[in-house]
């Protein structure tokens, strides 16, 4: 806010737009490495997120899946700069373009929030303002990211307006938030957070309260986004049927660290962390037998003040060996973009070149395989 | 009127009717939320009810067990038809419970867990005071937790360890239907498959009917033998679980099965979409004819007309269609086009 005057965001647009490097496509727009977040508290720190790496490339949808409390959200609320003040970034590297967004100014990250990069949050109450309405709150955006104005930059409001699905997009405009209903709220949203065409798109559990027909049509929106201008989005979500339908590649969480990596058909068909497989066993499916019982995974997710020693599944996991308590499995590459830490991938002797890591615990991913 | 009966349905609803006042322009008015409701259940089994958010499925809940008074359409209960008196609300009482959604405000926060079990025993008289304890701790037990819980508080327990302890509240009294208003939907994946495990075994053991309110498909699928789907208030059809799957006959019924995310990739990306146009009409303004014609892809002159009336187009099989006849939609299989075998199945372990 203290940064927000034009004459400001422009002059610092400039010097930090010649900075940014243009990514082809396929190439990672995004390479995160080693992220750690911290918690300050008074009875002390700790992590909650334990130097996760991963990549997103341009033109891609990838998705992150994980149960509740497993560090999706803090994991992308500390690529956007966006953590609660009782939390840091403590470690590792957000590269953009080239550039680490761990290390920039908070006033160019405030240029880079809603122009090239932007997010929508998992709370959908909070990131509409009550007193504004929906018409003021997208030009504010667009005025700002795109520098169209007057009519110009109210025809850009609708048009977004109407492709997320909503009818009558001009009427809507001169609404207020409590004027529309849940489902249109959560339309709004990703209509401000679409309207500058971010080159990275983070969408935080976006559909979770909407009906399943408007669901599809976000979901589509999404898809469109990506496939007509090449933008990169990263989808949080812990519905496995939105992951299966939408991404291109997963990332699987586990108690604050990636436990599985993969395209979409590595994670569903070559299923390899025992963490994914619970999470695929236990959720009713539309086809085959009704009325199998599912498979829950037993326990609960770690608290991340105790967390176990060795590999943070376990305590739930079916096959856990003794290593699996002593020591943090490290990644394992299994060829293509498929990864996983899990001690079982030693076991079989999945060929890879982390194999030859000696068996000691090191910091994980310190170098993604697919960097 | 037949009197309570042992050949009669365990529930009985026909013709509910519920509304709620609603500014209509300048002016309050009662608006019709749910009209022409009709259900019947037998003892041990599991209905669910699905539909967009707002089309009723609450109110249909709520005014099933009396939170809501209805405002037409009669309930019977094994037989005996429940009208004002004490006794039948006492019936009400005994024979349905409800659990909500939310798991974080349905509980007391000031109560222990065994004081908020004990408040239907009370209420009731089911049970005098000196057997309290012993029933809490049996309904902890019947929902997969430990005895030990019966003296903490709501806020010391998970989102999914309070859901259960809503659900063992409902179950304390014994009855014998409960009504379940999204009472996973809050809940994480694994979590939920142990809710939906623990209320299948019950119902196996008990004996006891579920009327499942939820908006995941996945998840009524696999509970319930038989599914009833709301649009605006009114019911569109009801069929068996594997004949609304494979069959559906109300065009809405085949968008949303189409609108289901397949947690499949092959599935999900040989999917085809049957797209609704425009939004949810308002309550207060109510298209003419069919209620789903203003986005349905298969509107003709005909639905505009007359407003269709659910109807039997098979055994079992309810739609509320003007064309349903000659409608040829598809269920959620022939929706995934024929698609090559999938690739490898998934990994060992
Ligand atoms: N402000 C905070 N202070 C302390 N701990 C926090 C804070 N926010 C989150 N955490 C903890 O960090 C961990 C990861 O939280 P995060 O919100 O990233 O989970 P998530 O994977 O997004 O879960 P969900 O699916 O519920 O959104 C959790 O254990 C959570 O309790
Ligand atoms: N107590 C009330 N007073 C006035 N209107 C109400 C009341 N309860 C519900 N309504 C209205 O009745 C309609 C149906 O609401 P209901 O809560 O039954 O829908 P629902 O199908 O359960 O939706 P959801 O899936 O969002 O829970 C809605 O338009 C709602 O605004
Ligand atoms: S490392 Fe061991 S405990 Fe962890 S997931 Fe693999 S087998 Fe299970
Ligand atoms: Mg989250
Ligand atoms: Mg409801």
């Amino acid at each position: 806010m203290a940064f927000g005057s034009k004459q400001t965001t422009a002059e610092v647009d400039t010097a930090l737009v010649r900075s940014l490097q243009k990514v082809e496509a396929g190439q990672p727009l995004l390479q995160v490495r080693d992220l750690t977040v911290t918690v300050h508290a008074r009875k002390g720190d700790y992590d909650v997120i334990h130097g996760v790496g991963f990549d997103v490339r341009t033109g891609e949808i990838l998705g992150v899946v994980g149960e509740s409390g497993c560090g999706k959200s803090l994991t992308m609320s500390a690529v956007m700069r966006l953590l609660p003040s009782n939390l840091e970034t403590t470690g590792g590297t957000i590269a953009y373009r080239g550039v680490d967004l761990a290390r920039l100014p908070e006033r160019d990250m405030e240029v880079m929030r809603g122009g090239d990069l932007s997010m929508v949050f998992q709370d959908p109450m909070t990131a509409l303002d009550p007193l504004y309405t929906v018409g003021s709150q997208m030009l504010e955006t667009i005025e700002r990211h795109l520098d169209k104005h007057g009519q110009e930059a109210r025809e850009v409001a609708v048009d977004y307006l109407r492709r997320v699905g909503l009818s009558e997009p001009e009427k809507r405009m001169d609404q207020y938030p409590f004027e529309l209903s849940g489902g249109m709220r959560q339309r709004v949203i990703i209509a401000i957070a679409l309207c500058c065409n971010p080159s990275l798109l983070i969408c935080d559990e976006p559909t979770t309260a909407l009906d399943v027909t408007i669901q599809a049509k976000v979901l589509d929106l999404v898809r469109d986004l990506q496939r007509q201008m090449g933008n990169s989005v990263v989808f949080i979500s812990h519905n496995m049927g939105v992951i299966a339908t939408l991404c291109d590649r997963v990332i699987v969480m586990y108690g604050g660290r990636i436990v599985e990596r993969g395209t979409v058909d590595d994670i569903f068909y070559r299923t390899t962390h025992p963490y994914t497989t619970g999470l695929l066993a236990c959720m009713p499916t539309l086809e085959g037998p009704r009325e199998e019982p599912l498979v829950p995974i037993p326990g609960m997710v770690p608290d991340p003040r105790k967390m176990p020693l060795g590999c943070p599944f376990a305590p739930r996991c079916p096959h856990c060996m003794k290593v699996c308590r002593q020591q943090v499995p490290p990644e394992f590459d299994l060829g293509g973009d498929h990864a996983c830490t899990c001690w079982l991938c030693a076991a079989r002797g999945t060929s890879g070149k982390l194999l030859q890591t000696p068996a000691v615990a090191g910091p994980l991913q310190k170098e993604a395989p697919h960097a | 009127m037949p009197s309570t009966n042992d050949a009669a349905p365990l529930l009985e609803v026909t013709g509910l009717a519920k509304a709620f006042p609603m500014r209509v322009g300048r002016h309050k008015q009662k608006v019709p939320v749910v009209e022409g409701f009709s259900l019947y259940m037998q003892r041990g089994e599991s209905v669910g009810l699905v539909g967009e958010s707002g089309c009723g499925k609450t109110t249909v809940g709520r005014t099933i067990c009396g939170l809501y008074e209805r405002d037409g359409g009669t309930v019977r209960i094994d037989g005996h038809e429940v009208g004002a008196s004490r006794e039948d609300e006492a019936l009400v009482h005994k024979t349905i419970q409800m659990v909500f959604q939310d798991p974080y405000t349905s509980l007391d926060p000031r109560k222990t867990i065994a004081d908020i079990l004990a408040e239907p025993l009370k209420v009731q008289r089911l049970a005098p005071k000196d057997q309290w304890r012993e029933l809490a701790g049996k309904a902890v037990e019947s929902v997969g937790l430990k005895r030990d819980c019966l003296d903490r508080y709501p806020f010391s327990l998970s989102g999914g360890q309070r859901q259960r302890i809503a659900i063992a509240r409902a179950l304390i009294c014994d009855p014998q239907l409960v009504i379940c208003d999204e009472a996973v939907s809050a809940l994480d994946v694994s979590v939920q498959a142990q809710v939906l495990n623990m209320l299948a075994d019950l119902q196996a053991k008990t004996d006891v009917a579920y009327l499942f309110i939820s908006h995941d498909l996945a998840v009524v699928r696999h509970l319930c033998s038989r599914i009833v789907v709301m649009y605006l208030g009114r019911i569109v059809e009801e069929a068996s679980t594997d004949e609304l799957f494979s069959h559906p006959r109300h065009p809405y019924v085949e968008a949303l099965l189409s609108a289901v995310p397949e947690p499949d990739p092959q599935r999900a990306r040989a999917k085809r979409r049957v797209e609704l146009e425009g939004e949810l009409p308002p309550l207060t303004d109510l298209p003419q004819g069919c209620i789903f014609s203003t986005r349905c892809p298969f509107a003709t002159k005909e639905c505009l007309a007359a407003r269709p009336q659910l109807e039997e187009c098979a055994p079992g099989h309810r739609v509320a269609c003007t064309r349903w006849r000659d409608l040829q939609l598809k269920g959620t299989d022939e929706l995934v086009e024929a698609i090559a075998a999938p690739a490898a199945p998934a990994a060992e372990s």
